[in-house]
């Protein structure tokens, strides 16, 4: 037996006693967790008011890093203190977190938008591929020669074209920087790009796999497709079968309905392609721009049928005219 | 017992890998994910959010995030870098007109510091479909050999028929882990 001296044992319960003390006026885990989330939450929105008072590139980027860093940290504290908190807690804290990161996204998008940068380099190649098209002011078809599987239409002014299967079977089709044109392809394509349309009727036979439509104003358009994605217009009809799901972006001003044009061979290029016809998407859209479940984005509306019917009713006189010539 | 039992998990721990799959919208990120793991690649639809799937590759476990690649969510693909062992790239090949963004948004990746160190796979898909691109004038419209701070490796692919695929991961994979497990 070893003879303890009593001084020490005295000491232990003294030790102890005040352990236990401290550990009585300690607040609970939950308690420090709110109170060190409050202050970094607080942390960061003085970061984010100092946003609007910087005005160096870099700078901002620098803030920015530094604004997703912090938020990324809180995250991961909250995920790491989920086993003590109670659901209120979490879903006080989510949501906290959450709206920080918007408006986070939110400042970003107004003081440093990289989406601006993609739009100027676009316009400025432009330019330089126009002059070598600017001559050619044909109602002909020019084709790519670097890719002999597209098959393209470019830089037109009130035109109306007529484009078969043979010309376009299997193949990628684009049409881009038309005005005022009315396009019928009566056939099967690939895919299908539509970029820069202003104002043009475009029709389609079944597209195997995607529809691309980007920068077009006061169209419309229609198509079979697997999938379809609009990027950056305005105000146009779309009459479609889709057999995933249709997406908007940037986008605003948009009808759809469904796919009620038909002509001679449209069934056989439906059985080519693929397409599923009991199968059709054509009122589930998802709207890039609208992450908000169970509310309809206010960037796309059903369009009613009577404009349906008059969509296929003003095709009549052009294609009345193509038989006749 | 416990102390084993942790030494087990770490060692579980140990094999796992992060890997991010990003690329332009319509470049088949989600086809890929979906043929490594024998799913339907016919019904997929463009995503909105992502992907996640957890596939065994030889001893190794996979954690695989597919963000989508809409313009609205490339923003969001930051969120997602942290701890990242490797980024497989997608490329559509058609698309010869978005390689120029293509080629800036991966550039745009390879600058960020968080993912210092992550192996890059880029995967010149649709290789099948005979308008693409040749994997020549990928790497240059892609201007790849200015990576200089990354493993990284370009093939040729086809997530639809699922052609080269497999060993193009399997690169991915063998690279990461020689990087991070020596034994």
């Amino acid at each position: 037996m070893i003879h303890i001296p009593d001084t020490i044992l005295k000491r232990k319960d003294q030790r102890e006693g005040e352990l236990q003390k401290k550990h009585d006026n300690q607040p609970s885990q939950a308690e420090v967790f709110r109170e060190t989330f409050r202050e970094k939450e607080a942390e960061i929105e003085v970061l984010l008011a100092s946003i609007e008072k910087t005005t160096d590139k870099l700078d901002l980027a620098d803030m920015f890093d530094r604004i997703s860093k912090s938020i990324n940290q809180l995250n991961k504290y909250l995920a790491s203190s989920s086993i003590f908190l109670i659901a209120y807690d979490i879903k006080i804290s989510k949501s906290a977190i959450q709206s920080l990161q918007d408006r986070s996204v939110e400042l970003e998008n107004k003081y440093l938008p990289r989406k601006r940068f993609t739009f100027k380099n676009r316009r400025d190649m432009k330019p330089a591929r126009d002059k070598n098209t600017e001559i050619d002011r044909h109602v002909e078809v020019e084709k790519i020669v670097t890719n002999p599987n597209a098959f393209s239409v470019s830089d037109k002014t009130d035109v109306t074209l007529f484009i078969d299967h043979e010309d376009i079977k299997n193949k990628d089709v684009t049409l881009s920087r038309l005005v005022n044109c009315v396009v019928f392809i009566h056939g099967s394509p690939n895919t299908l790009h539509l970029i820069t349309l202003e104002s043009c009727r475009i029709v389609s036979g079944p597209v195997v796999t995607s529809v691309l439509v980007e920068d077009s104003r006061n169209g419309s358009f229609a198509f079979p497709c697997q999938q379809l994605r609009v990027h950056n217009t305005k105000s146009t009809d779309f009459h479609i079968h889709v057999t995933t799901r249709a997406i908007i972006e940037d986008t605003s001003g948009v009808r759809f309905g469904p796919y009620r044009y038909s002509y001679d061979n449209l069934d056989a290029h439906y059985e080519g392609s693929g397409l599923d016809r009991e199968r059709n998407n054509w009122d589930d859209v998802d709207d890039f721009n609208w992450l908000v479940n169970n509310k309809q984005s206010p960037n796309w509306t059903k369009m009613p049928p009577n404009d349906q019917d008059s969509f296929l009713e003003e095709l009549k006189p052009y294609l009345k005219k193509n038989k006749s010539t | 017992m416990g102390f084993q039992k942790i030494l087990k998990k770490m060692k579980a721990k140990e094999k796992e890998m992060r890997i991010l799959i990003l690329g332009l919208d319509n470049a088949g990120k989600t086809t890929v994910l979906k043929h490594l793991n024998n799913e339907d690649t016919t019904t997929i639809s463009p995503t909105l959010g992502f992907n996640i799937k957890t596939i065994l590759y030889g001893d190794y476990k996979l954690n695989m995030w597919d963000v989508g690649g809409q313009k609205s969510l490339r923003s969001y693909w930051k969120n997602y870098f942290e701890s990242t062992d490797g980024i497989v790239w997608v490329v559509d090949s058609v698309d010869a007109r978005r390689l120029d963004d293509c080629c800036r948004e991966l550039h745009f990746l390879i600058e960020e510091e968080r993912l210092v160190g992550a192996s890059v796979l880029i995967l010149a898909n649709k290789a099948d479909l005979p308008g693409a691109a040749s994997l020549e004038q990928i790497r240059e419209r892609l201007e790849l050999d200015r990576i200089t701070t990354h493993h990284w490796k370009i093939v040729r692919v086809s997530a639809m028929t699922g052609e080269n695929v497999v060993p193009a991961i399997s690169w991915l994979v063998n690279d990461i882990s020689q990087r991070i497990f020596t034994f």
